[in-house]
């Protein structure tokens, strides 16, 4: 059996000053998930840049992502992202990021590896929303995008409030694998 | 006297905790109902119970996937953050 780790963070919202320089998935909030073996490559889904650019704005992207409209994403290397949110607790953001493991048979994680580095590779493109009340087949977000790939999801909405206590609930505090080597050297 | 306003303000705070849980609900029920006679009732219930949170003291950012959009949230909360 092997794990794959499904990680996320709330993020710091749009209107405190104090965030308001860093990345948009810093300030909304993000998911991912990694393989086991490949600890330092943590994969999110969200819009691609082509796409919000071509709806305007960081705040005309926002309106329309809150009015269920659909933008086109694809699967990005976010690492950095979630090595940020973990710093920005250090300034007392709300970012402190949870990871929770899915254990996961040897065939199928081998399975979920290669289509998560095909989509990856390809970048294939699916629909992007924000969480409605009930789930739209063809849309997710960051933290239902698993789903695609058959992994349970720790809460079926997607809305970061309700899933990111889940996955501490169900899982531990992830750190950047760096301060894991720091710590365990001292 | 002090274990009592212990007490009170972990209340508070849990109760905070679940209206800021009931907004996201209601944030993303008017995005499936936004264009159904069910809307306005969403948005007063939403915009009463952020009122009331700020009431209690809630100073914070929402979570983007749970604010409405910004035409829809109540005065005070935009007011927090000018």
């Amino acid at each position: 059996m092997k794990q794959i780790y499904l990680i996320g963070f709330r993020g710091t919202g749009l209107r405190l000053g104090q965030f308001k320089n860093e990345p948009l998935l810093i300030r909304v909030g993000h998911v991912g998930f990694y393989f086991e073996g490949d600890e330092n490559r943590v994969f999110g889904f969200h819009p691609t840049v082509e796409a919000a650019q071509a709806i305007g704005d960081e705040s005309a992207i926002i309106d329309w992502l809150k009015k269920l409209n659909p933008i086109p994403g694809t699967i990005h290397d976010d690492t950095d992202l979630f090595r940020r949110a973990d710093e920005l607790t250090e300034m007392g953001a709300r970012t402190q990021v949870w990871e929770m493991p899915i254990e996961v048979t040897d065939d199928d994680f081998e399975r979920k590896r290669d289509l998560t580095l095909l989509w990856y590779t390809q970048q294939k493109v699916f629909l992007y929303s924000f969480p409605s009340e009930e789930l739209i087949a063809d849309r997710d977000n960051c933290a239902t995008f698993p789903r695609r790939l058959g992994l349970r999801l720790p809460e079926e909405t997607g809305q970061l409030i309700a899933y990111v206590p889940k996955l501490a609930q169900h899982g531990t505090r992830w750190r950047p694998k760096e301060d894991n080597d720091d710590r365990s050297s001292e | 006297m002090t274990a009592q306003v212990n007490e009170f303000e972990n209340i508070a705070v849990h109760l905070l905790t679940e209206m800021e849980r009931s907004l996201g609900l209601l944030a993303a029920r008017w995005r499936s109902r936004q264009n159904t006679p069910e809307a306005p009732e969403i948005v007063r219930r939403y915009q009463s119970i952020l009122r009331c949170m700020i009431e209690l003291g809630y100073h914070d950012s929402l979570d983007t996937d749970s604010e409405l959009p910004d035409e829809w949230l109540p005065q005070e909360y935009i007011d927090l953050f000018t």
